[in-house]
């Protein structure tokens, strides 16, 4: 749990993962910093993760408007619901406790999704598309979402990003572009559990937590996607450029991750800009290499 | 969008240069083919039109931005430059979900409708790419269809592909093909010899098309230069023969000198002294030249091919034809004729 205080306006962000990361970054390089404050997190021990958030009330004070952030999660698309389960309770708690401090002060609540989860399968995405979720992920994140939509007293905020890739951090899982820079950077073969034709909607972490920083964004569902499918084989060439080297990779087809999930430009919000591929893919390499 | 993938989902590219004049009927055109399919038998869908504004000359990049919020299956996408009709229309495709992608010109020759012939030539013999043919003369005038012939059938001779006069704007490919061959898009870029490099599952489908331009798009200087960035991106086969002629000559050079030796030794018929020797000499050693530089030239196109990344393989799935194949109401529409263009707005 990482914590920002800006005078009038105070900023929760639970889990500082891959999202929550680069939420943290951007959050740090606004201005009228305050004080930050970073604190463990118990997850899976809902007595202990209760009081923790118990305390980061008393560090919040009673002035000034608070934006929580649920970036929190370790589910993926090969969890199970039984994988899930715990983090919908942490969900359901924190929601609970934000509904409580909403009682005293004006609470934002934003959280994040997942637009894969929510339209596997499904491809040119629009506005009226009806979610169709296909496996436990995506169902755990529409019931985070209608959870969120049933609460009382925040002002509800929801971002569907859709394939997300950037700097690993700690222990949060590796993404699919970080294993194939690193493994071409060790000469090793990556192996990819999909058809090389699967096409997929790429979006950085760093402008996805760019776009949250904001205090200018309207209560609503906002899609955060490039709008520009991308099939496995022209990713795998954008490495490529970026290393200037060969990325040896096996695919392995399996049913599983063979589904499109793609979204149509219009989606995107008005203020979202995300930065093409080709140059988040540079700087990742960049990064990866600096260590 | 359409959420139904038991359906073949389509995507048309549409690179725009100025084609002003024409694409509100075309858009019209698209969203009356969109609601046909919607409501027939046939298992397909119009998914999206990519509309690639290849740096217009007039209002075409302001009309589209009009529509676009009319019809929820448009993208509109800008390039930053003029990159020519091969490179907008990869650009295009890069941009495509589609399991099929048709490309067709601005202009209004190409008529979106037609698409289901398309796909009835290509999808019951798991074809890759579906070329249209037109049926009669496409332009008004009798010169413009025969240099057009002629020069694709030369240029066909020359790098050894006879597919080459085949080749038309007004293309059906693949969904995974198209991607891959949009995906290929570098210097002297030529769509056609791209997607050659990955399939050799090309067929066509004939029907009438007319352009309604009075004048042609394309300039006497525009049109050669279209050629001869269609030569330059097949690695023409004559070059592998100049190694082997290079060869021929050098011994040819060698026979040639033997003779002269001897007929200077044995019968002394050579009266002027040394010409021979050196008219050997020189022919010998252009004929070498030309087999070394053969060689140079051929290494050389390997290595440009693994530059401009053409692939070892390509792996397709054509599982979704037997859809096609199978859906009792092709047998049934598979004339199109549920799409006539009788009630269809130009």
């Amino acid at each position: 749990m990482y914590l920002v205080d800006r005078g009038a306006v105070k900023d929760v962000v639970l889990g500082v993962g891959l999202v929550g990361g680069a939420l943290v970054t951007a959050l740090n390089r606004k201005p009228n910093r305050v004080r930050t404050h970073s604190a463990p997190t118990s997850w899976g021990n809902e007595v202990a993760f209760a009081a923790e958030l118990e305390s980061a009330r008393t560090w919040l004070g009673a002035e000034g408007a608070v934006r929580v952030f649920w970036c929190a999660g370790r589910g993926g698309f090969a969890s199970t619901d039984a994988d899930l389960a715990k983090e919908l309770q942490s969900f359901r708690t924190v929601l609970a406790w934000s509904e409580r401090l909403a009682t005293e002060r004006r609470v934002e609540f934003h959280l994040t999704s997942s637009a894969g989860g929510l339209h596997e399968g499904q491809r040119r995405v629009d506005s009226p598309t009806p979610a169709a979720t296909m496996r436990p992920y995506g169902r755990l994140k529409l019931q985070q979402e209608q959870l969120l939509e049933q609460s009382h007293g925040l002002a509800r905020f929801i971002y569907r990003p859709s394939s997300v890739y950037g700097v690993p951090r700690g222990k949060v899982r590796l993404g699919m572009i970080p294993t194939l820079i690193r493994n071409a950077l060790a000469r090793r073969p990556s192996t990819i559990s999909a058809h090389p034709s699967t096409l997929r909607d790429y979006v950085s972490a760093q402008d996805i937590g760019a776009f949250m920083a904001s205090e200018s964004n309207q209560p609503g569902v906002h899609y955060l996607v490039m709008g520009r499918p991308m099939a496995l084989t022209s990713l795998i060439a954008t490495v490529e450029r970026a290393l200037q080297r060969q990325v040896a990779v096996v695919f392995t087809t399996t049913k599983l991750n063979d589904q499109h999930i793609t979204f149509s430009p219009a989606l995107r919000p008005v203020d979202w800009n995300p930065n093409s591929l080709d140059s988040q893919v540079a700087l990742l390499v960049a990064a990866i290499l600096k260590g | 969008m359409s959420t139904n993938e038991r359906a073949v989902q389509l995507s048309f590219v549409v690179p725009v240069y100025q084609g002003e004049k024409y694409l509100q009927g075309l858009v019209e055109r698209l969203e009356a083919l969109r609601v046909q399919l919607e409501g027939g038998a046939l298992p397909i869908r119009l998914l999206e039109a990519i509309f690639v504004c290849d740096e217009p000359v007039d209002g075409s990049a302001a009309l589209l931005t009009k529509l676009t919020p009319q019809y929820s299956w448009m993208t509109v996408i800008h390039l930053a430059r003029n990159s020519g009709q091969h490179g907008a229309t990869a650009a295009g495709m890069l941009h495509t979900s589609g399991d099929w992608v048709i490309s067709i010109d601005e202009d209004g020759q190409h008529d979106p409708m037609k698409v289901i012939e398309l796909l009835d030539a290509a999808l019951p013999t798991s074809r890759d790419v579906c070329y249209a043919q037109p049926g009669a003369s496409v332009h008004a005038r009798w010169w413009r269809n025969a240099s057009s012939r002629s020069a694709k059938r030369f240029v066909a001779w020359i790098v050894g592909d006879p597919v080459v006069p085949l080749f038309n704007s007004f293309r059906l490919v693949r969904g995974e093909i198209a991607r891959a061959a949009g995906a290929l898009a570098g210097h002297e870029f030529y769509l056609d010899v791209a997607l050659r490099w990955l399939t050799n599952r090309v067929t066509t489908a004939r029907f009438e098309m007319q352009d309604p331009r009075d004048v042609s798009g394309y300039s006497f200087r525009s049109l050669l230069s279209h050629f001869r960035r269609l030569i330059m991106a097949y690695h023409p086969p004559i070059l592998r023969w100049l190694p082997v002629l290079g060869f021929v000559g050098a011994i040819m050079c060698v026979v040639a000198g033997v003779v002269a030796v001897a007929a200077r030794l044995i019968y002394d018929t050579i009266h002027v002294e040394g010409w021979t020797s050196l008219f050997v000499m020189v022919s010998f050693s252009t004929a070498l030249m030309v087999s070394l530089f053969g060689l140079v030239l051929e290494r050389l196109t390997g290595t440009l091919s693994r530059a401009q990344g053409r692939p070892a393989f390509m792996i397709v799935d054509r599982s979704k034809d037997a859809l096609w194949r199978r859906s009792p109401s092709v047998e049934a529409n598979v004339n199109a004729s549920a799409l006539t263009n009788a009630h269809v707005p130009r």
